[in-house]
Order: C-alpha cells, then sequence, then structure tokens
C-alpha cells in the first residue's frame, strides 16, 4: 500500500518534471540515431561546438525519438486521462445515481439505459465513440467517460436505496428533515468511502483503455507521445527491437497496478464490507 | 409452558460416568480485552439425561465453553488450562480428525439462529443425512430411514415433507427441529444448546424447550443448555450454573437456585426477568391525540405484469391513544405490529383507513403537508445500532430535528443538554461519535432525540429487544419515567408481554394483520378472552418464577 | 416462473432498443453528413446520394431509425464500403476465431481461477493466499497487449516454441490450431484468471463465515466436504454473475489479442472497421456482441433459478 503510494507519486512526479528530467525533445527526429537499443549511448554535439556523451536509457524509436524522453512525456497524457475520467464519470454517475434512486418514476426508465450502455462491451463503445468525435485526448475522455458512467450510477443507486432504509435516515425522516437536507446530510456522506474506491478503480481503468486506444490507433494522435503511441509506433519491429513495446508496457502496468493496490488499500480502510463493484 | 413436577428421580445420581465433564477450564483472550480470561476456572458436569442450565450476560463467557467442548473454538481463543471430556474422552489437545469423529457423533451442537445455522443450498433432509453419511457406512435407503425417523422425534408431523424441503421453505420453528433432529440422530451422550429458542416466538418457544426436555429424557443424553433468561431455566433447568466475567459463582439444583439465590449475580439476573403482573395504575383521562380507524396496508407484489396476490401486512386496524396513556401493541414476529407503528408514524402509507394526529387526518397526506406535523409524533427504533447516523456527532443527529422547526442552535443545543441529563448520560456524550457508546446507551441516545422536538406522541418499536436483559430493564424504567413526566402518549410495539406488563396502560395483541384482543392491561393479563391471546400468556416461559407472577 | 421469463425476455428486449438506439445515435453524432460517413472516405457523390436516398435521411430521425431497424431486424446489418460486402457475410466469416479463443479462455480461466480463488479462502491469510491475491492485482493490472506481447518475446522469439503470430482454423489440423491458439489464449486468460480467482475466494470467504459452516463442523465433517459441498456451492451465484459480466471484458480482450496476435476474427475486423471509419460494420459487430452479452445474462439469470432454491421470480 505505501510502496504503491511510493510508486505512484514517482510516476506523478516523472510526468509532472519531465521536461527537466531529460535532455531530448520527444518530438525531435533524428535519423541517424533510429532504433537505438536500451542504454545506447550516443554522442551529440551541443551549439557551442563541444561535444558531449548522452545515453538513450530505453533507446530510440524507428524515428530515432528517445523512448525514455517519450515515456516521461507519456506520463502526462495516462495520468491526466485517468484523472479527468475518474472525476467526470463520478460527477455524473453521482448525479444520476440519486436521481435513479430517489425519483421513482425515473428509476426504471433510467436503470434501462445505463443497461443498455453496460450491454456494448466497454472498450467496443470507446473505440467507437473516440472514433465518431474523431482524436484527441477530449474525445478519449469522453468516450471513456461514457462508457464508466453506468457503473457509477449502479453503485450509487444501490447505495442510496440501501441507506434509505436505514433507521437513522428514518428518524430524520420523522424529524421533519427535507428531501434535499436529508441527501446532503445523511445521504451523500454514506456514499463517499465507496465511491472515492470506485473513482480510484475507474481511473486505473481508464488508462488502461486509453492505452488501448491509442495502441490500435483510435485514441491519442500518434505525434503526442502517449505509452500506447509509443507501443503502437514500436510493433512492426517487435521482433527485433523489443524494447519500444516493452519499456511503455512496463510503465502502464506498473501505474495501474499502484493504483489498484491503493484503491483495494483504501476499500480495506474505508470499509471492510463493501467490495468491489464489477 | 407449564411447570414441570419437582425433580423426583435424577437419572444422573447413580451413573458413573458424566456426559460432559469439564475440569477447571480456562480460556485466554486475546490481548487488549477488558480481561485476560474469557473463562476462567470453570467446574461442571453434565450427567446423562440431565439439562444444565449455564446461564450469564452476553459476554460471559457461556458461549465460549460451549464452543470450546465442541473443539470448535476460533484460533483467537485458546484453552490454556484445565480439562473437557465427553463421554469420558479427552477434548482438550484432540488432534482435528478425531474431534471430527466426535462431532456429531458424541457431542452435538444446537444454535441460536435456525435462519442462518442451515445450509441455504440444500434440502433438509439432505443436512440430516449428512451427518450419518459421515459418522456411519448406512446405505443411501438406511440414511433416508434414520432421517426421516429423527425429524419426526423432533416433532415433525410430517417427516416426509419436511425432508424434502430447502431451509426458506419453513417456519423458523421447523428449522429448530430440523437441527435438533440433525443432533440427535446419532444419539450422541452430549447436546449442547446455545440460546437455541431466542430467536423464536414465545409459542416456539415453549414447544422447543418441552422438546430438549423430552429428548433428554428419553434418550438419557447431557444437556448443556445455555441462556441468558431466567424465565426459560425456570421451565427447562434441572441444575442451574451462574456465570459471570468467565467465572463460575453460582451452581445447584434449580429449585434451590431460584428460591434462594446467593450471588448477586444471579439474583440480577432473575430480577431482570419483569414480572408478568402488571401494576395497578390509575385510569387515563387525557383527550385522544392518536386515533386510526380501519388502517390497512396491502404491499403490492412487484412488477407490471405479474398477477399474485398482494401481501396483507395488517387489515382494518382501529386504535385509539391517549395524552399520558401508553398503549402495547403485542404480536409475535409477522403479526403485523410493526406496519401499523409505522404507518401511523407516516413512514409508510396505509392502504386504506384513517389516522386522525391530534384531529388531523395524516393518512394520505404528502411529504411537504406532513413535514410540519411531524414534530408532534417521534419514534424509537428497534435497532440502537443502526438508528444513528455514524456519521455525526450525537449532539449533531439530537439537535437536527428543532433546527429544521427554525429552533436557533444555541437554545437546540441547551435543550440537548437537558435531555442528556434526563437520559441519565453525561453532556459531553454530544460530542461523541455513536460508535463509542453500548447499545443501552444509544438506545438512551435515541430517546433523548425523540424527545428534543417536545413531541405529543412517542412510538417505540421493539425499543429493548436489541438489547441485554440487564439494560433492558434500565431502558423500560426510563420510558415510563418520561411517560409519567412528560404526559406524552406512548405506544409501545412488543413481542414480550412481561414488558407490556410493565410500563402498558392499555394492550392490544394482534395476530395475523388483526387485532384480536385489546383493553385495560390488568383486563386482559387477568382474562384474556380470545384464543390466540389465551395461547400467547400459556406459552411465557417461567411462569413458575417468584417475581413472574 | 413462465411469468417471469416473459418478463426477464421483456427487459431483454427493451435493453436491446437501447443498444439499437445507441448504436444508430453513434454515426448521427459524428460532425459531417451521416451518408458521406458511412459510405466511407472512399465513396463517390454517386455512392453517397444513393445511400442518403436509401436511408432516407430526408426524412424525419424517428423514420430512419424505424427504417434502419426494420433492416436489421430483417438480418440485414447494411454495406461494408470498405470491405466491400454485406456486413453479415463479413461478420460470418470472421467469426470463427474469435469464438475459438473467448471459449478456450473462458474454459481455462475458470478450471484455474475456481480452484485458487477456493484454496486461497480456505487458507485465508497464509502463504497461498497471499500469492494468489498479489498475482490476481497484477493481473488485473497488466494490460493485455503487454502481457501478449511479453509471453511473445519469450516463448515464440526467444525460446521460439510457439508460432509468433496468425490463426489456423480447425480444418486444417489440430496441431496448428492449438498451437496458434495457445499464446493468445494464455494473454487474454491472464486478466480473467485474476477477476474470477478474486471473485471466488472474496464470496467463498462470505461463505465461509456464516453460521451453516459452524453447523457443518459441528456435525463431524472433514475440511474438503466443507469447502467444496457447504462453502463453494454457496459461493456460485456471485462466481457465475461475475463470469458473465466479464464477457465485456472478454470482448474488449479479444478486441486488443486478436490485433496483438493477427488473428482474422472480429475484434480485429473492428478494429480495421473503426480505422477505415466503417460504421456499418462497427455497428454491426457492436450489435452482435451486445446481443450476444445480453443473452449470456439472461442464461445466467435462469442459470440462478437451479443454483439457488430461495431465488423464485
Amino acid at each position: 500500500m505505501v510502496f504503491a503510494a511510493l510508486v505512484l507519486a514517482a510516476i506523478v512526479a516523472m510526468g509532472i518534471a519531465a521536461p527537466w528530467l531529460t535532455p531530448f525533445d520527444p518530438a525531435a527526429i533524428a535519423p541517424a540515431s533510429r532504433n537505438l537499443v536500451t542504454g545506447a549511448r550516443e554522442a551529440v554535439r551541443a551549439d557551442d561546438g563541444s561535444v558531449r556523451e548522452v545515453r538513450h536509457w530505453m533507446g530510440t524509436d524507428t524515428l530515432g525519438r528517445d523512448i525514455a524522453t517519450r515515456v516521461l512525456f507519456g506520463a502526462r497524457v495516462s495520468l491526466s486521462v485517468g484523472i479527468a475520467v475518474a472525476a467526470l464519470a463520478t460527477a455524473f454517475g453521482v448525479a444520476i445515481g440519486l436521481i435513479a434512486g430517489y425519483l421513482r418514476r425515473l428509476d426504471g426508465p433510467v436503470m434501462r439505459i445505463m443497461d443498455g450502455l453496460m450491454a456494448i462491451p466497454g472498450i467496443l463503445l470507446a473505440l467507437a465513440l473516440a472514433s465518431v468525435w474523431s482524436g484527441g485526448v477530449a474525445a478519449v475522455i469522453a468516450a471513456v467517460v461514457v462508457t464508466e458512467i453506468p457503473r457509477v450510477v449502479r453503485l450509487v443507486r444501490a447505495l442510496v436505496l440501501a441507506l434509505r432504509e436505514e433507521p437513522y435516515v428514518e428518524a430524520a425522516i420523522a424529524a421533519g428533515t427535507s428531501t434535499p437536507a436529508l441527501i446532503v446530510r445523511h445521504i451523500l456522506p454514506g456514499t463517499w468511502s465507496p465511491l472515492i474506491v470506485q473513482a480510484t478503480y475507474i481511473g486505473a481503468t481508464a488508462i488502461l483503455v486509453e492505452a488501448i486506444l491509442s495502441f490500435l490507433g483510435v485514441g491519442v494522435p500518434p505525434e503526442t507521445p502517449t505509452w500506447g503511441n509509443i507501443m503502437a509506433q514500436g510493433r512492426s519491429l517487435f521482433r527485433v527491437y523489443p524494447h519500444a513495446v516493452l519499456w511503455p508496457g512496463l510503465f502502464v502496468a506498473l501505474t495501474v497496478l499502484a493504483i489498484n493496490i491503493l484503491g483495494d488499500g483504501l476499500r480495506d480502510a474505508l470499509d471492510p464490507r463493501v467490495r468491489r463493484e464489477l | 409452558m407449564h411447570t414441570r413436577p419437582p425433580a423426583e428421580r435424577d437419572p444422573s445420581r447413580d451413573d458413573a460416568r458424566a456426559a460432559l465433564s469439564i475440569g477447571d477450564l480456562t480460556i485466554a483472550l486475546p490481548p487488549g480485552g477488558d480481561r485476560d480470561l474469557a473463562v476462567d476456572g470453570v467446574v461442571l458436569n453434565v450427567a446423562p439425561g440431565e439439562v444444565v442450565c449455564l446461564v450469564g450476560e452476553s459476554g460471559s463467557g457461556k458461549s465460549a465453553i460451549a464452543l470450546a467442548a465442541m473443539g470448535l473454538l476460533p484460533p483467537a481463543l485458546r484453552i490454556t488450562g484445565g480439562s473437557i471430556e465427553v463421554d469420558g474422552e479427552a477434548i482438550v489437545g484432540a488432534t482435528e480428525p478425531r474431534l471430527a469423529t466426535l462431532r456429531g457423533a458424541r457431542m452435538a451442537m444446537v444454535f441460536q439462529e435456525p435462519a442462518t445455522a442451515l445450509n441455504p443450498l440444500m434440502r433438509c433432509g439432505a443436512q440430516v443425512e449428512e451427518v450419518i453419511a459421515a459418522h456411519t457406512r448406512d446405505d443411501a435407503g438406511a440414511r433416508r430411514a434414520r432421517a426421516l425417523a429423527a425429524l419426526a422425534d423432533a416433532g415433525i408431523g410430517d417427516p416426509a415433507r419436511i425432508h424434502a424441503a430447502w431451509p426458506h421453505e419453513i417456519s423458523g420453528g421447523e428449522r429448530q427441529r430440523v437441527m435438533i433432529a440433525m443432533a440427535q440422530v446419532l444419539a450422541p451422550a452430549v447436546l449442547i444448546a446455545d440460546e437455541p429458542t431466542s430467536a423464536l416466538d414465545v409459542t416456539t418457544q415453549a414447544q422447543i424447550l418441552g422438546l430438549v426436555r423430552r429428548l433428554a429424557r428419553e434418550r438419557a443424553t447431557g444437556v448443556l443448555f445455555i441462556t441468558h433468561d431466567f424465565a426459560v431455566v425456570a421451565d427447562i433447568a434441572d441444575r442451574i450454573v451462574v456465570l459471570e466475567r468467565g467465572r463460575v459463582v453460582e451452581s445447584g439444583e434449580r429449585d434451590r437456585v431460584l428460591r434462594d439465590p446467593q450471588h448477586a449475580a444471579t439474583r440480577a439476573l432473575i430480577a431482570a426477568v419483569p414480572g408478568l403482573d402488571p401494576p395497578p395504575r390509575a385510569a387515563v383521562a387525557g383527550a385522544r391525540i392518536v386515533v386510526a380507524r380501519g388502517v390497512s396496508k396491502a404491499w403490492p407484489a412487484r412488477g407490471a405484469w405479474t398477477r399474485r396476490a398482494p401481501v396483507i401486512a395488517c387489515t382494518d386496524v382501529d386504535l385509539e391513544l391517549r395524552r399520558g396513556e401508553a398503549l402495547g401493541l403485542i404480536g409475535e414476529s409477522g403479526s403485523g405490529k410493526t406496519t401499523v407503528a409505522r404507518a401511523i408514524a407516516r413512514l409508510i402509507e396505509p392502504s386504506a383507513g384513517a389516522i386522525e394526529l391530534d384531529g388531523v387526518d395524516i393518512a394520505r397526506m404528502g411529504p411537504s403537508a406532513l413535514r410540519p406535523l411531524r414534530r408532534k409524533l417521534q419514534v424509537v427504533f428497534q435497532d440502537p445500532y443502526r438508528s444513528l447516523d455514524p456519521r455525526r456527532r450525537v449532539g449533531e443527529s439530537i439537535v437536527e430535528g428543532p433546527l429544521n422547526y427554525g429552533v436557533s442552535r444555541a437554545s437546540a443545543m441547551a435543550r440537548a443538554r437537558e435531555l442528556m441529563t434526563l437520559v441519565h448520560l453525561p453532556e459531553r456524550a454530544l460530542a461523541r461519535y455513536p460508535h463509542e457508546f453500548s447499545g443501552g446507551q444509544r438506545q438512551r441516545l435515541c430517546i433523548a432525540r425523540a424527545l428534543a422536538l417536545e413531541p405529543e406522541v412517542l412510538i417505540a418499536d421493539e425499543p429493548v429487544s436489541a438489547l441485554d436483559v440487564s439494560v433492558q430493564a434500565r431502558v423500560l424504567a426510563l420510558l415510563a419515567e418520561i411517560r409519567d413526566r412528560m404526559k406524552l402518549a406512548m405506544l409501545l410495539i412488543t413481542h414480550d408481554l412481561r414488558v407490556a406488563a410493565q410500563i402498558c396502560d392499555r394492550v392490544a395483541v394482534m395476530h395475523e394483520g388483526r387485532i384480536v384482543e385489546s383493553g385495560d392491561t390488568r383486563e386482559v393479563f387477568a382474562h384474556p378472552v380470545h384464543p390466540w391471546t389465551r395461547a400467547l400468556f400459556a406459552a411465557v416461559p417461567g411462569r413458575g418464577l417468584a417475581n413472574g407472577g | 416462473m413462465l411469468i417471469y421469463a416473459a418478463r426477464r425476455v421483456a427487459a431483454t428486449i427493451i435493453v436491446l432498443a437501447i443498444v439499437a438506439v445507441v448504436v444508430f445515435a453513434l454515426v448521427r453524432m459524428a460532425p459531417g453528413d451521416p451518408a458521406a460517413i458511412i459510405a466511407g472516405p472512399a465513396a463517390t457523390t454517386r455512392d453517397v446520394a444513393a445511400i442518403r436516398a436509401e436511408l432516407g435521411l430526408d426524412r424525419p430521425l424517428v423514420v430512419q431509425f424505424a427504417t434502419w431497424l426494420a433492416h436489421v431486424a430483417r438480418g440485414d446489418l447494411g454495406q461494408s464500403f470498405f470491405f466491400h460486402q454485406p456486413v453479415t457475410a463479413l461478420i460470418a466469416a470472421r467469426v470463427g476465431p474469435t469464438l475459438a479463443l473467448a471459449l478456450a479462455t473462458m474454459v481455462l480461466s475458470v478450471l484455474v481461477a475456481v480452484p485458487l480463488g477456493a484454496i486461497a479462502a480456505w487458507k485465508h491469510g497464509g502463504v497461498v493466499d497471499r500469492i494468489v491475491m498479489g498475482v490476481a492485482v497484477a493481473g488485473f493490472s497488466v494490460p493485455v497487449f503487454v502481457t501478449g506481447y511479453a509471453l511473445v518475446w519469450w516463448l515464440a522469439v526467444d525460446l521460439a516454441w510457439l508460432p509468433v503470430q496468425g490463426y489456423q482454423p480447425l480444418a486444417e489440423g489440430v496441431a496448428g490450431f492449438v498451437s496458434h491458439l495457445v499464446l493468445p489464449t494464455l494473454a487474454l486468460s491472464v486478466v480473467h484468471v485474476a477477476l474470477i480467482a478474486r471473485i471466488t475466494r472474496a464470496s467463498t470467504l462470505d461463505a465461509l463465515s456464516e453460521d451453516f459452516i459452524r453447523t457443518a463442523r459441528a456435525k463431524g465433517l472433514r475440511g474438503p466436504a466443507i469447502l467444496v459441498r457447504h462453502a463453494l456451492r454457496n459461493a456460485a451465484v456471485p462466481v457465475v454473475t461475475v463470469i458473465g459480466l466479464g464477457f465485456a471484458l472478454l470482448v474488449g480482450g479479444v478486441v486488443v489479442t486478436e490485433s496483438v496476435f493477427a488473428i482474422p476474427g472480429l475484434g480485429r475486423l473492428t478494429v480495421d472497421a473503426v480505422l477505415a471509419r466503417d460504421y456499418p460494420t462497427v455497428q454491426g459487430v457492436i450489435l452482435l456482441f451486445a446481443l450476444v452479452y445480453v443473452l449470456l445474462n439472461l442464461a445466467i439469470d435462469v442459470a440462478y433459478l437451479w443454483l439457488d432454491p430461495r431465488i423464485r421470480y
């Protein structure tokens, strides 16, 4: 748990500090230094004519771009996608879930729509939506948000329905508490801890899906360095130069793993009864 | 059910070998508890055919003794000394395979909750047969025959039906009979029964108690019967062992202990059984504050396409409640008494009927019209552990109502502090969270919250049934005190006739959704008219108890 | 029971109708002329005009939807303008490899994960439990293409035990079929093993804490009998539920896995269609997968009746 938090913190710091951590430009194409292997050294002539040696810690790609640099910058995209999706999906999900849980007449229609959305396999829907909204980080975020909202709605609705039955909520009703006050004082606070846990899992899923979409060529435009894009570029020469795929893959796995462990830890710490919503 | 004739013959006397023999048993608690030892030097013998009652409050260590005897103690509890012998065979130190051989065959156990003690995904008969299969080489036909015989022995009239039934298809009493059949099928030397009737209705309880006594006599099985309820003890015990904080504080023949208890703990436990004789009370002449006429509630069957009959919870209930009066609504589980209470509190909407609160019919009122009237009627719920918002300080929960009605925060808090004195809790309790309090304290906090709005009607739905016996008495006394002091009308929902006898001026008895009898408490208790009421009174345990009326 | 079946089928139809609306709306959400989008980037003005006339794009949206739905209901998913084939023919040609991969993955995952989860629960807190849970979290986190490439690199490139890519139909020989299927199945199974092992452990653990387990011990039953007959049996409903819900995940995995291993299945078809903006094909595949998902979960609901006698609809 602590270790996972440290790993995640390191990756976040890496993403933020990316420009200062590397001497390379993530987009600089260098035909002379294509497909260098992990840890390759290269002599670079600076503007003043002096020559110094730099190291490609993870090698270079087919266009001679430094993979380590692109992985560092890729962290920015992945993490912002994760955070944005978690925040947006949770916000929309809470609003819709409260409506479904509190307005009897809307419960049926809303839940059927959610069932319909959930019947479409998430990645498929995200693929189609990202393609229709054609490219860009915003399209990817929107596509993943749409696929994740139903899960939050179901969780919130289930929690609301359970909380409504609690004697303390009935006592508050008997004490003359109005419905809006009831929701703010007693219902919403009861949903926080499972929601926070759910949000971390959504963040992890979003990072994964973004990587998959970019890897398949439907996500973020290929010029932007993201972990999925780096892997997509390395695919064709994978047999000869596996490093271009395995390095960014390792980072995706590490980030998602850290977030999942953190989510499990939070779940156990916040409420041992709520199990992961699947 | 009925007072047993005094034990003229005691089958244990001449028997050399005890069915269960516990010597100087000591069980350690994990560090950090309120004491070091769960069980401290307990000596206890059960002879064949004898029923020994192990009595104590929750936490006294009685369940630990039972589980230790079965070799089923959870790993956190460790036996640090002493011996347990079942039918002459040592349990302490026995290997797990050896214990498995003994369990079910030479020693058996019946648990408190028949609803959860049976595997829901296995037919009842198969669960009985499983015991036979585990310990004998009987073939399927023989197993079935023995299981059916055991079910019949356990007082089941139609063994074939129960044999083929799933646990959810049969009643609580039938489930407990299946558990007893399962325990008795291989005629064990010892039967351990851990509060086997406290989850059952009184009428069922009486039958199960009779069954356990009969089986003990007929099969010469030694029964260790664990309970907290001296009314039950009075009906079933040959001998009594009283436990307090892991130590035996008193033991002896039943009649001696009941007549002449030596230890304070024993006296407290006996005193915790409220009397069945309602004390005389002056007639209440207050104005009518709640009038319910023809209240019915039917839950619609789910789904638009189903044509199943709706579930009827209560039918045509008439009630009147006067200022300063306590009315007891008595019934077994499923009789509809809680539905009536929730309808009057307008936590649910009745399907039919009128409910007048202080002259205004609230039966059909919408939420916003209802809100101004709600302060006149407050509710105390059954489960004190779920009745206070766990995420808010107690004080916040108590002042919530007054703040809703525009009382200033300062005066609401001042009132809350007064209420703390009234319910005998310190003022600083207001700043703490619910989980810091015991069940009894929480129930008193809930009463304080209900009173914060200065209601004219207080509905208490089984307010003490989730509490320990000694705590029950104190909460009941508090309710009676409040009724007298504040002159409010009280509707007390209970399954327990003794509780009703203590504080109710009038009672109404419910059965299958209808009120079958009502009237002055003393009158109804002295001369019950309706057959159901008579059956209910006949089933009350511990009628022979000195303070039991 | 019959009433329940009717209700459940009605609910299924409603869900499918909503899926249809979403799929229909998909194309309309894209900026630009739907006819041009449906026709694809390579279409001529004549093609676009023909489609516009066929779909009746000048008519109200509701009418367009009804027309489209009527076509779909007749099994006409439209024409792929990228592959120059009817979409149904495309799907029929690609369904084999996907079915093989999905079935192999499900069978392998259940066979591995259920025992693992049950043992982890039985030895709760022990070494096996910790390892299983650790591996499960990791398996859940590693994207299938990373697992896929790592496996290819190790077993196909480095050790050269298995073919790197491709697919061979069963009709062309069992050995080739199996050897091509091993790596993608392994890669795809990781996440499902993790998922199913987790839920098996959690629900077995729940079942083990129930009172009837204490009853079973008090009867003198031995460990294995208690674990299998009483605990696992009671854990079955959540496990089966997760297997059903996991189908959505499986489809996602299939899409990626088929791309990594160049398997000519429905997943690959989807990606190619998405990249070529061949929307009739995308719509068709989504409809098909959603239909399978809904039917699968309907079947599982019926299975509950058999798994848990308490459930009576």
